[in-house]
């Protein structure tokens, strides 16, 4: 499972949980492994997914500190539209897991005509009927136990990293950054957006032998590449009082949650990275470019 | 949905900047009544449906624009005319058979209506600014609709876009600009109810702060329970301990009470989520979670 905010009461340890990977049936084709892209879909397509969901009652009790039965549900949230959070839960399944229910096969059925971008795929074990609490940290009806999310990329047209190559000569026409290999376009306004819908890298089809090293994967590029992304990006939000909120509280897959994790990757924590920016503004930028060595 | 999906235009972020950069500051992009003819740039999806036809085009065009001109567009420059716009067109762009599909997810598709099919009324709304232009929850129209997804009351109900008029714009903004939250719309619909029972509370002009420190507390409450599972009643208690504590602890607080139940579990601190990561910058980018140094 991943977890991304630690609850004040227990939850199902992985081991508790055997949750195999999404199936899918795409145009009346043969069950098959859910892949990264699903190549084959449009609106018109016919879908359905399924999963099998095995809970391991005996060690559940010991997790969650219950004595005696209790009754979990398995909430399967239907998610479409592009970011790391869906912009829309188009459909909800629910299946009721009584207590020493054996393995559960879940199948759901999205209605194509509704999806765009990703399939996005959350599978919660919810707590339904609590068994009799051992201590104080036994959860209530409602806690969310576990889960995981699948995503899967519709159409193959939006690569994840969200970049793009144009003529600047076109594109920029006049701008200061024409001649640029790479422009990073954001605004510190989006902070708390999507990240993908708050930052565009544009890389200059102008100049045709920075796009054949980037498709090399030169990794000297690269790194200079994510460094420069990093490095204004991190260092606008840094500077800026009013997203120190948005730094400390980041929503999971916005702008500030993304600069969070690159300042992570550097620096002990924000708090020594606002003060090597502040004091030592080189080591800020060179720890950022080392951390993104490939 | 009933029938093939309506395949709309759509405009690559690239083309919508270089619109954007030819506007004229003064007079924006001129009068589209009858530009009829789609732009070179548009594409569409190459499968799964059927194109729009421009005569559907033109007849969203047409409601938009009419209920533009009631709100005082071209020549009414307030912030009470473009108030009664956002009002007025939301029923228009919520109930468009047009944007019905998952055509109306797409950031692309919603940076074409705001470019080219309704530009002059984008060019009143918001002038010149990029993002209102580009498709994403701050584009012209596209946030209308986000909004109506996440706060229409359903088909029958009293007041159905009640909540859409009540909010101020700071309110809308902190929802639907919170995927987490906007996407579920139980969940959406129950913070606006409670935006306004605290508004009525606290007053308007105080409910910025309180807002967003009641958006904090559901963002992480629902991320450790399920709140949409929950009953109405019990949602909307948490709700309203929300934006009780949310006011109480605000500066110049009165202390006025919406609810008197007992405080929610204090949410911890976030700990690491698993890696993830995609394509050539799968390394360095990993934009699920890497490893803390």
């Amino acid at each position: 499972m991943s977890r991304r905010t630690a609850a004040p009461f227990h939850q199902l340890s992985d081991e508790s949980v055997l949750a195999g990977p999404w199936t899918c049936k795409l145009n009346g084709t043969a069950q098959s492994a859910l892949d990264e892209i699903l190549t084959e879909w449009d609106y018109g397509a016919s879908l359905s997914l399924e999963r099998k969901v095995t809970v391991d009652w005996t060690r559940a009790a010991t997790d969650l500190a219950f004595e005696g039965p209790f009754d979990l549900l398995l909430l399967i949230e239907i998610g479409s539209g592009r970011g790391t959070f869906p912009r829309q839960v188009i459909q909800m399944e629910r299946l009721r897991l009584l207590h020493g229910a054996s393995e559960q096969i879940v199948s759901v059925t999205p209605a194509c005509c509704r999806l765009s971008h990703q399939l996005s795929l959350r599978s919660w074990l919810v707590l339904e009927r609590a068994g009799k609490p051992l201590d104080v940290l036994a959860p209530l009806p409602g806690a969310r136990l576990w889960g995981d999310r699948t995503a899967t990329r519709l159409e193959g047209d939006d690569p994840r990293f969200p970049m793009e190559v144009v003529s600047f000569a076109e594109h920029f026409a006049g701008r200061p950054h024409r001649f640029a290999p790479w422009f990073v376009s954001w605004s510190p306004a989006g902070a708390h957006r999507d990240f993908r819908g708050a930052l565009r890298l544009y890389l200059n089809k102008d100049q045709p032998e920075i796009l054949e090293r980037v498709q090399a994967q030169d990794t000297a590029l690269l790194q200079a590449i994510m460094g420069d992304v990093a490095s204004q990006v991190c260092e606008g939000l840094l500077r800026q009082p009013d997203h120190e909120g948005d730094l400390r509280e980041p929503e999971e897959g916005s702008l500030a949650d993304q600069v969070r994790h690159w300042l992570h990757r550097a620096f002990q924590d924000v708090d020594e990275a606002r003060s090597v920016l502040e004091q030592r503004p080189g080591e800020f930028r060179a720890a950022l470019l080392a951390s993104m060595r490939l | 949905m009933e029938g093939p999906v309506i395949l709309l235009p759509r405009l690559e972020p690239a083309d919508v900047q270089r619109i954007v950069d030819a506007l004229d500051p003064e007079n924006g992009p001129g009068h589209i009544e009858g530009l009829v003819e789609l732009p070179d740039a548009a594409t569409f999806a190459a499968v799964g449906g059927r194109r729009v036809s421009i005569d559907e085009l033109l007849a969203l065009r047409r409601a938009v624009l009419g209920v533009a001109t009631d709100a005082g567009y071209p020549d009414a420059d307030s912030a009470e005319a473009r108030a009664r716009f956002d009002a007025a067109v939301t029923p228009v762009l919520a109930t468009s058979e047009l944007l019905q599909s998952g055509e109306a997810l797409r950031d692309d598709v919603w940076a074409f209506i705001a470019c080219w099919l309704l530009a002059p009324v984008t060019f009143w709304r918001y002038g010149a600014s990029p993002e209102r232009w580009h498709g994403g929850v701050r584009n012209t129209f596209q946030r209308i609709w986000l909004r109506a997804r996440a706060l229409d009351r359903g088909e029958g109900a009293d007041d159905r876009w009640g909540l859409v008029e009540a909010l101020t714009e700071d309110a809308h903004v902190a929802i639907v600009e919170r995927p987490a939250l906007a996407s579920q719309q139980p969940l959406a619909r129950a913070i606006a109810e409670g935006w306004v029972r605290a508004a009525a509370a606290y007053g308007r002009n105080r409910m910025q702060g309180i807002m967003r420190d009641a958006i904090i507390t559901m963002r992480l409450r629902n991320e450790i329970t399920a709140l949409r599972e929950v009953s109405p009643e019990e949602l909307q208690r948490i709700v309203d301990e929300a934006f009780r504590r949310a006011g109480d602890s605000s500066a110049d607080s009165a202390a006025p009470s919406i609810s008197s139940a007992a405080p929610a579990p204090a949410p911890t601190e976030p700990q690491d989520p698993d890696a993830a990561g995609d394509g050539w910058f799968r390394k360095a980018l990993a934009l699920g979670r890497g490893r803390r140094r």
